[in-house]
């Protein structure tokens, strides 16, 4: 089921409200119960047989803990069940996203006729498999205790989650679940999440679905795109990626707020970030936690205990000389993009997308262990000239760092390496201008609107406080961020008055509008 | 299950009837605006007030029920200008309704006045799909010609377990309105094929919008035809 469709909105959403305040007059155990049995009709609603599957991956992995539980002292046998379901869970993750792309591309690389369609990819199934995979690795390591059989099916399988993300941690969420103070709706959080939802919603289907027809028929036209289209799929497809993703963030922490539940940030104002690492801070905020805990940082340990096994430091200035930097750095941070590149996808597109962003960072973390100290101020220089060059520097930053970030996105949006190498020739006019080119079937005037749109759209991104900046009063979501105390116009705050009513009431109708032809998130495919 | 909610009432000094009448006023506020279109439209005279060219034919669409028809056409205003049901009932020899429909109509009522139909007449012999060939999507005009030149087709949804051609095949936009006709059609009767059509013919015909005064009788280009059930002439054959 999707959060923009009338049947969720409609439908399911009243009733899962409905159910949790009857369920709430009852017990805590209640209230997980029904969450539970609401989230695997959720799920339910698209496929019903992968239900199945869904539930069997909780009841598999859920043995798992308890028998990790049971042998917590005994390592050896902890690290056998985890290691066990961890290769469970990656076989049949593997299976159904890359087995058969990956049969399908050597087949073709390899000259043969043969091609295998792809099985239907589970919604969701990346998003529950490494959720469960960190519950198991935690629980072997100590640092998380065995719930009960519903916390964990609903830690699993809570609606507002299940499909994109974000990606919950145990440590977060099973205090929350435990907690029987209040139970039932409170006004606070239904006015919040709803506030919050209708943010998402609005941004989802009043923007991102606006530019979605245009970037889909250029990266559609056969054949290369002159420098004008090529930049109109590209930032099309920026705000496309951005208002979606972001959209979809709001929504499903409107919607856990909604239950008085917080989940942890997902999205924060990315493309404002004045440099890599601080988009990846920004940008689906629990992936880039997960792969740092999960995935970078075993991989840093291990060559740290190798390097100290050879007698070689692992300092700060051991980092910053070249064979330091190289192993200490460069190579975890690669495989690790490496690796989120392939989460994304099967497909080389992806590698290249993850790789690129790999050499992104590992630049950027260069830059800052290496660069020299900056010259002390000059006492010639006022207080507003200091403050105008810092404003460039920012300036430059962020455009900067979004360039790079969009030189990605041309791999991920695109169906190829091929054709994303196409289209970053066409943004730099190798395959010429096309001042006068548009769609077929387009008017003159059209692709003047389209960039007058995006320039409007980017001031929204770069001007405008985000979602949870307006609602930071309501501190919406579970961590504030360093960016929430940035907002300073108070005019923008959300406040439960008539006028945030009004305006809350004109952007969901605008989407309710805008719904009759509902469409997927992007990241619903990963 | 409140880890949330006292952290947000510490920081705010809204108080919870302030907050439920927020809740209460948003909520009210879209539902009225939502709900007065449908209670405008239902007011004796609006179709003459709207001003509308198209508002009289639309609502004949759901106010055609019992007629009883052994064909029934259901498209968009390709449709609606290209077929002339009194040709097609003299030429066919069988009677024809034409259910109008516009390109900005049909993502609103969606299948709804072909369902209406069904509910309320005998089930016809014939339903057929008539879209232009841009399938609803403004966007998706590259090459006419090119347009259905899709090989082998997109096959959308399964019809019926028991169908023996089991598919029915369309492509674009068409793909989110079409999948409500097989449950609709094996409520009409338990015994129908489907049958795709590749709507090449139709890629010409789309070019001129109200192709109708040179238009073939019909059949060229039809986007998929649901055969309900007995026998009927050969379509091609009826071509002019």
């Amino acid at each position: 089921m999707l959060f923009n469709s009338y049947d969720f909105i409609f439908l399911f959403l009243p009733i899962a409200l409905i159910g949790y305040q009857i369920a709430a007059a009852f017990n805590r155990k209640a209230v997980i119960a029904w969450l539970g049995l609401a989230s695997l009709g959720f799920y339910a609603w698209w496929r019903p047989p992968f239900v199945l599957l869904l539930l069997l991956s909780i009841v598999i992995n859920y043995c798992a803990a308890v028998l990790i539980a049971r042998n917590v002292d005994k390592a050896a046998r902890a690290r056998f069940w985890m290691v066990g379901a961890i290769v469970v869970n990656l076989a049949v993750l593997g299976y159904f996203k890359y087995f058969f792309p990956v049969l399908n591309f050597w087949s073709a690389a390899l000259g043969f006729q043969a091609h295998w369609s792809d099985v239907i990819l589970p919604l969701g199934i990346s998003f529950f498999t490494f959720t469960q995979i960190a519950y198991l690795v935690d629980l072997q390591q100590g640092t998380a205790q065995l719930e009960g059989p519903f916390s964990y099916l609903l830690f699993v399988s809570f609606f507002p989650h299940l499909i994109a993300g974000p990606i919950l941690h145990h440590r977060e969420m099973m205090p929350q679940f435990r907690d029987d103070d209040r139970r039932g709706l409170v006004w606070s959080d239904v006015a919040v999440g709803l506030s919050w939802f209708i943010m998402g919603l609005g941004k989802k289907v009043i923007l991102a679905d606006h530019f979605a027809p245009t970037v889909n028929a250029l990266y559609s036209v056969s054949g290369p795109l002159p420098a004008v289209m090529a930049w109109r799929a590209v930032l099309g497809y920026a705000l496309q990626l951005y208002f979606d993703f972001s959209g979809y963030s709001d929504m499903a922490l409107g919607l856990a707020r909604m239950f008085s539940i917080d989940f942890p940030l997902n999205f924060s104002s990315p493309y404002k970030a004045t440099n890599v690492i601080d988009f990846w801070q920004r940008w689906h905020i629990t992936l880039t936690r997960y792969i740092t805990s999960y995935v970078f940082s075993p991989v840093q340990l291990w060559i740290g205990r190798r390097r100290l096994a050879k007698s070689k430091k692992i300092s700060r200035k051991a980092m910053s000389t070249p064979e330091g930097f190289a192993s200490m750095v460069a190579f975890p941070m690669l495989f690790t993009m490496g690796i989120a590149g392939i989460w994304h996808g099967a497909g080389l597109q992806y590698v290249a997308f993850g790789v690129l962003h790999g050499v992104y960072l590992t630049v950027n973390h260069a830059w800052r262990l290496l660069r020299p100290k900056p010259a002390p101020k000059s006492s010639a220089q006022g207080p507003a000239a200091g403050r105008l060059r810092r404003n460039a520097t920012t300036v430059g930053c962020v455009l900067l760092t979004f360039l790079c970030v969009l030189i990605a996105q041309v791999f991920f949006r695109s169906d190829s390496c091929h054709q994303a190498v196409s289209v970053l020739a066409g943004l730099v006019g190798f395959h010429g201008l096309g001042l006068r080119t548009g769609l077929p079937g387009e008017s003159s005037g059209e692709a003047a609107h389209q960039f007058a749109r995006m320039a409007v759209a980017f001031a929204i991104v770069w001007f405008l406080p985000n979602t949870q900046q307006i609602l930071a009063r309501f501190k919406p979501a579970l961590e504030r961020t360093p960016w929430d105390t940035e907002h300073g116009n108070r005019f923008l705050l959300w406040s439960p008055n008539i006028r945030w009513a009004l305006v809350l009431s004109a952007v969901f109708l605008g989407a309710l509008v805008g719904l009759k032809d509902p469409s997927t998130f992007l990241y619903f495919q990963f | 299950m409140a880890a949330a909610s006292s952290t947000s009432v510490l920081d705010s000094a809204d108080s919870p009837e302030q907050l439920r009448r927020y809740v209460f006023w948003l909520l009210a506020f879209t539902a009225t605006i939502w709900l007065l279109p449908f209670i405008f439209v239902r007011l004796p005279g609006f179709l003459r007030w709207s001003g509308s060219n198209y508002g009289s034919m639309l609502e004949y669409s759901f106010a055609s029920s019992n007629a009883n028809a052994d064909v029934v056409i259901f498209g968009d205003s390709s449709a609606l200008f290209g077929i002339d049901p009194l040709q097609m009932s003299a030429k066919l020899g069988l009677k024809t309704i034409n259910l109008p429909n516009t390109m900005s109509s049909l993502p609103v009522t969606d299948d709804m006045a072909l369902r209406q139909y069904l509910a309320h007449s005998a089930p016809p012999r014939l339903i057929v799909f008539y879209f232009a060939p841009w399938n609803l999507n403004f966007s998706n005009i590259d090459d006419p010609d090119k347009l259905f030149d899709v090989s082998p087709p997109p096959c959308a949804f399964s019809i019926c377990p028991t169908s023996s051609k089991g598919r029915v095949c369309a492509d674009g936009p068409a793909l989110t309105f079409l999948p409500r006709i097989p449950e609709l059609a094996c409520r009409v009767n338990g015994h129908r094929d489907i049958e795709a059509r590749d709507g090449h013919g139709l890629a010409g015909q789309g070019r001129h919008h109200g192709a109708g005064d040179d238009a073939d009788l019909l059949v060229a280009g039809i986007h998929g035809i649901a055969h309900v059930g007995g026998a009927l002439p050969s379509t091609s054959s009826r071509r002019s």
